[in-house]
């Protein structure tokens, strides 16, 4: 039992470091991946918790602080912004009659307003960058850190299936739109990890 | 364990969200949806009076908000321009609020093309830094401003650069109108009239196409006027998208509007079907200007444009026979807006033609609108920065255009000549769409500062060394604007939705804080909502009226057709010999000019011009619009047959287009609707910024033929004063 | 009971593409999908040329036969006279697709479900015009009952005698002026 409750905790904590990483890059986390081994730690812990065997992360993780904003700015910064909406059909209001009501592409689609609607209902406030994008990936990693912690399983379970299932889309835009392999790489953990969660714990 | 310092950042902090959790355990994504998306009809919806901006037209619309969201769109009924109509630009183009293509963050540029972010005060501080010194060591003449102006932009931005000692204010007329502006200017002192459309029994259209260049109310009234049974002729090389409401097309050849517009007048005159009580009432110099054009006989004009003199003698009889129910429509870029050397002439000729009908302020035909008398800010508490000494630059070389306008190139030939260094372009791609691209890159890489304001990364905030982020029209407000017109009225943009990205800010906010960083806070110590209860004050109007209503008309200040409003010309009559024209250096008289170019046997002219379905290359990266240039291969040009088949070239071939600039690969469509001296390229393509996904890559941009140039009179563009070869390449 | 129709004035469309952005709102269709096809004929030689716009979209025929093809009778006839398909009823099996004269039909990449103009029939049975007729920025469309002489849509039909596109196929609700 005890050892559940730390797997919970650790694979909380697991996320919530992907959290960290997909936010707007600071001199924190830079500090972290180069003092703290931030990144051989991560790939340890889910290797550890999960089993997933990562290829060896030096190779696409940036040289200096610059680098890793010039990454974050040809990828997640602007070219493959991972939120959610983008990836979605826009609503499921049959009495929106506007040009992308079904498209996809756009921001503010209702997987935001739903985030939106959690937040309100628990009332979590957020950084005000992202009260436009609340279904932009580092809050719902966090999200999902605090349910993992806290919600019964199920409403975990349902989480992730309603708030997740996009993840393949993005890395694949990742994949097409940009040379960067940084975010691609972590991306693709964190996929796995996700599912491997899934199956181990819920 | 997984150990960091990092999930202190999280933002999940209280456990006031524990207890919560259980209530709220059951509504997953699908029962949200079900509960609150899905039933939309319980959802409150909000109506939003507001404005569009896909176009300079500003048409209103109404905005249907529900759960925070735009919902849906309709065309405000009481708009003079939507008429309770949006045109598919106007539907398509608000999906710019939820674009992933926006700007979202200040960004400072560190490479070509790398951007970093900054923080707003940051960005303040050191742009301003940047600003004072260039003034401090070069003097405030060396920065510039250009935008293309919308209701708060035409307030705020030249009081913007005149707070920093600067008459350097420009807009985006140069490749627009000021070839027009400047000719109607010096003869009825105004830069534009408007015309009666639907009770003229006679219209001519040169380059001027409602049916391409869209405003809703525009089109309807050319259709009234047509079920009238009124003679609608279209003059273009090209037949546009109007020939179907025209009864007649003078395909003529490009360059020579100048040409049937003077020999038409003589024609009016030779057969004393001009209106002689008019002239003698409102106009100065007829004699003179009656004694010119003796020499341009339909006979002459026939073989510079190709029109056959019997048509121009019987349009010009026809026309004289109808008035004052006929008139040549002023236009906007049109044939004479900046397009030739003998652009401003053409305009100029046009203005005086409409006297010769006797049409101004008469019903059917050409309207000087009427105007809302609105408030100003107090001087005594907000005080005003005021003209500068030193002039506008570019108003030595170019003293026929339009102060309002100015010569936006300008700043790009000074730079070049290392005499400006600073420049913000608000609203505004000068770089694409100015002048000719590669001239555009290199003067603005030369200055030491250059600062975008925009919504998207176009072309020219890739140049720029600051882009600063604005939110979208759709979450903004603005300053009122005046709506000019036979029925004159108000009319207010609003915020619709929230922000969509937070550090996004409306641009009255961004001029505040950025005059304040720069030391001239002083002259921005009001609020927007000051300034709109300033504005609105002597207008009995209140504020809280005005945003129920969105648009405002005051039927009561219909302006009096028959009577003449007092003219602004120096002479206050409409000027057939104008003095400022000989002070300046010019002919006071019009007279024929040729254009700068011709196309040889074997080469052509490249023309441009709109279509429906966009406006400039804003609407580019829309993929609802653009998906229509698609499904219609819209971006092609156009080449006539007879020339096509001697470069075997058939319809849908891809050619290469070759000017003294530059080459371009493009796919052609064969029609008998083009002259055999043009290729018409449409305006709307060409995006090379990278950011924008959707625009990107499709046909080719025309400025990037047209040499970086000035028209000598007005200073525009001569943008189409290009020529070009065409041949077949393999695809 | 009403039978409703449609005048298309080809002197007045300027080819705005207004309807077909309009159309796709109200029936949310993707942006690759539209109900409305648009044709330009140009006749004549340079100078002497007409260019011509015809939007093309279901001509609510008469005995309409792709109703007649239909093996499930998922396409019907209203008691109004507007030619509608049934989703629930369609297999996507496409005869109607092939029996259209005027190509109108369109299927859905994602249901498979055939559909097409639908006269807005929603807003019809509100009162409130079709989406494309609304939005027409030269008023070149006129939408009403056939069945009523005094009805805007028959005034026009008479006075500018207005014509089906293809009356040798039979007739249709949509009239064309040219």
């Amino acid at each position: 039992m005890i050892e559940t409750i730390d797997k919970r905790t650790e694979s909380a904590q697991v996320f919530r470091v992907f959290a960290e990483i997909y936010k707007t890059p600071t001199l924190e986390i830079w500090k972290e991946i180069t003092q703290n081994d931030l990144l051989p730690k991560l790939r340890d812990a889910v290797q550890e918790l999960y089993q997933i065997k990562t290829t060896e992360w030096k190779d696409v993780q940036p040289d200096s602080y610059d680098q890793l904003i010039s990454s974050y700015m040809a990828t997640i910064g602007k070219a493959a912004i991972p939120v959610e909406s983008l990836y979605k059909p826009w609503t499921q209001d049959e009495t929106c009659t506007l040009a992308f009501a079904r498209e996809k592409g756009y921001l503010q689609g209702d997987s935001a307003l739903h985030i939106r609607f959690i937040l309100n209902e628990m009332q979590i406030s957020i950084p005000s960058e992202y009260e436009g994008t609340p279904d932009h990936l580092a809050i719902l990693l966090e999200l999902l850190a605090y349910f993992i912690e806290h919600a019964p399983k199920s409403f975990t379970a349902e989480f992730i299936g309603d708030h997740f299932d996009w993840l393949d889309n993005f890395a694949f835009k990742l994949e097409s739109n940009t040379g960067q392999t940084f975010y691609l790489e972590i991306t693709r953990v964190l996929i796995a990890t996700m599912k491997a969660f899934r199956s181990t714990y819920l | 364990m997984l150990d960091t310092k990092l999930s202190r950042r999280g933002f999940i902090k209280a456990s006031a969200a524990t207890a919560a959790l259980a209530s709220a355990g059951t509504a997953g994504f699908n029962q949200w949806s079900n509960n609150y998306v899905k039933a939309g009809g319980k959802a409150e919806i909000k109506e939003i009076a507001s404005t569009c901006n896909a176009c300079s037209s500003k048409c209103g619309m109404i905005g249907h908000i529900k759960n925070g969201r735009l919902w849906k769109l309709t065309g405000h009924p009481d708009h003079p321009y939507s008429k309770g109509k949006l045109c598919a630009r106007g539907h398509g183009y608000a999906t710019v609020v939820y674009s992933e293509d926006r700007l979202t963050q200040p960004l400072k540029r560190v490479g070509e093309g790398k951007f970093e972010p900054i923080t707003w005060e940051k960005a303040y501080e050191e742009i301003a830094a940047k600003l004072n010194k260039i003034i401090k060591e070069f003097g405030p003449q060396s920065v510039a401003l250009t935008e293309d102006p919308r209701a708060t932009g035409k307030f705020y931005s030249p009081r913007f650069i005149n707070a920093l000692g600067s008459a350097n204010y420009y807009t985006h007329h140069v490749v627009c109108s000021n070839a027009r502006d400047a000719g109607f200017l010096h003869t009825v002192g105004v830069t534009a009239t408007s015309a009666d459309i639907s009770n003229a029994k006679y219209i001519m259209f040169i380059g001027r196409s409602y049916g391409d260049g869209i405003r809703p109310s525009s089109v309807q009234s050319l259709a009234t006027a047509k079920d009238n049974g009124a003679k609608i002729v279209i003059v273009d090389p090209r037949l546009n998208n109007t020939g179907n409401l025209a009864t007649e097309w003078l395909a003529i050849r490009p360059g020579t509007d100048l040409a049937l517009v003077l020999a038409m007048s003589h024609v009016l005159i030779k057969e004393s079907l001009h209106d002689l009580e008019f002239i003698r009432n409102y106009t100065m110099g007829f004699e003179e200007y009656a004694k010119e054009l003796r020499k341009y006989t339909p006979e002459w004009a026939e073989g510079i444009t190709g029109i056959p003199a019997d048509s121009i003698t019987r349009i010009a009889v026809d026309m004289g026979k109808a008035k004052p129910k006929a008139l040549i429509e002023q236009s906007w870029r049109g044939a004479f807006g900046c397009n030739y050397e003998n652009s401003t002439e053409t305009g100029r000729a046009v203005a005086m033609f409409n006297a010769l009908l006797g049409n101004y302020q008469q019903k059917g035909g050409s309207i000087f609108g009427g105007k809302v008398n609105l408030g100003k800010l107090d001087e005594k508490k907000y005080p005003n920065p005021g003209e500068p000494d030193e002039p506008q630059a570019g108003s030595k070389q170019f003293p026929l255009a339009y102060k309002g306008s100015g010569v936006a190139t300008i700043v790009a030939k000074e730079a070049l000549e290392g005499k400006m260094k600073a420049a913000i372009y608000y609203h505004s791609n000068a770089a694409l769409g100015y002048g000719n691209p590669k001239v555009m890159k290199e003067a603005l890489s030369k200055m030491d500062l250059v600062v975008a304001i925009d919504v998207q990364m176009s072309e020219t905030a890739l140049l720029a060394h600051y882009v600063l982020p604005e939110v979208t029209y759709i979450e903004r407000d603005e300053v009122i604007e005046g709506l000019s017109g036979k029925i004159p009225g108000i009319a207010l943009r609003q915020q619709m939705v929230e922000k969509v990205h937070p550090q996004t800010k409306p641009v009255h906010e961004i001029y505040t804080e950025l005059a304040r960083a720069c030391g001239v806070g002083q002259y921005f110590n009001f609020t927007l909502d000051d300034l709109n209860e300033a504005m609105l004050a002597p207008t009995g109007i209140t504020y809280k009226e005005l945003k129920e209503k969105g648009t405002i008309m005051f039927p009561d200040q219909e302006i009096t057709l028959g009577e003449m409003p007092e003219l602004k010309t120096p002479s206050g009559k409409i000027e057939y010999y104008s003095e400022t024209y000989k002070a300046a250096g010019f002919k006071p008289i019009v007279e024929w000019i040729e254009p700068k170019v011709s196309p040889a046997n074997d080469s052509f002219r490249l023309i441009t011009g709109k279509q429906a379905i966009h406006s400039h290359t804003q609407t580019a990266n829309i993929p609802i619009l653009m998906q229509i240039t698609k499904d219609y291969d819209l971006e092609r040009i156009w080449i006539n047959p007879a020339r096509a088949k001697v470069l075997g070239i058939k319809d849908g071939d891809l050619v290469e287009v070759k000017s003294s600039e530059a080459v371009s690969k493009i796919r052609v469509k064969v029609t008998e609707r083009i002259h055999p001296e043009a290729i018409f390229v449409p305006s709307h393509y060409g995006i090379t910024s990278k950011d924008l996904k959707t625009g990107y890559g499709i046909g080719f941009g025309y400025m990037e033929h047209v040499p970086f140039d000035f028209e000598k009179w007005s200073g525009s563009g001569n943008i189409h004063e290009v020529i070009v070869n065409v041949r077949k390449v393999k695809s | 009971m009403a039978r409703y129709g449609m005048v298309i004035d080809t002197r007045k469309c300027v080819g705005c593409y207004a309807c077909r952005v309009s159309c796709q709102m109200q029936n949310e269709l993707p942006v690759e999908e539209s109900y409305i096809q648009f044709y330009e004929k140009e006749t004549g030689v340079f100078p002497n040329v007409k260019n011509e716009f015809v939007p093309v979209q279901c001509q609510h025929c008469e005995d309409a036969p792709c109703e007649s093809v239909c093996p499930t009778k998922a396409t019907y006839t209203t008691k109004d006279g507007i030619v509608l398909v049934d989703a629930e009823k369609c297999i996507g099996c496409k005869y109607c697709m092939v029996a259209c004269h005027y190509g109108a039909r369109t299927q859905d990449h994602k249901t498979g479900v055939v559909e097409k103009c639908r006269f807005c029939a929603e807003l019809v049975a509100e009162g409130k015009q079709p989406a494309c007729v609304t939005t027409c920025i030269s008023n070149a469309r006129i939408f009403g009952d056939l069945d009523d002489p005094n009805s805007e849509v028959s005034k026009a039909i008479v006075k500018w005698n207005a014509q089906p596109l293809r009356a040798d196929l039979g007739s249709a609700k949509i009239y064309y002026v040219r």
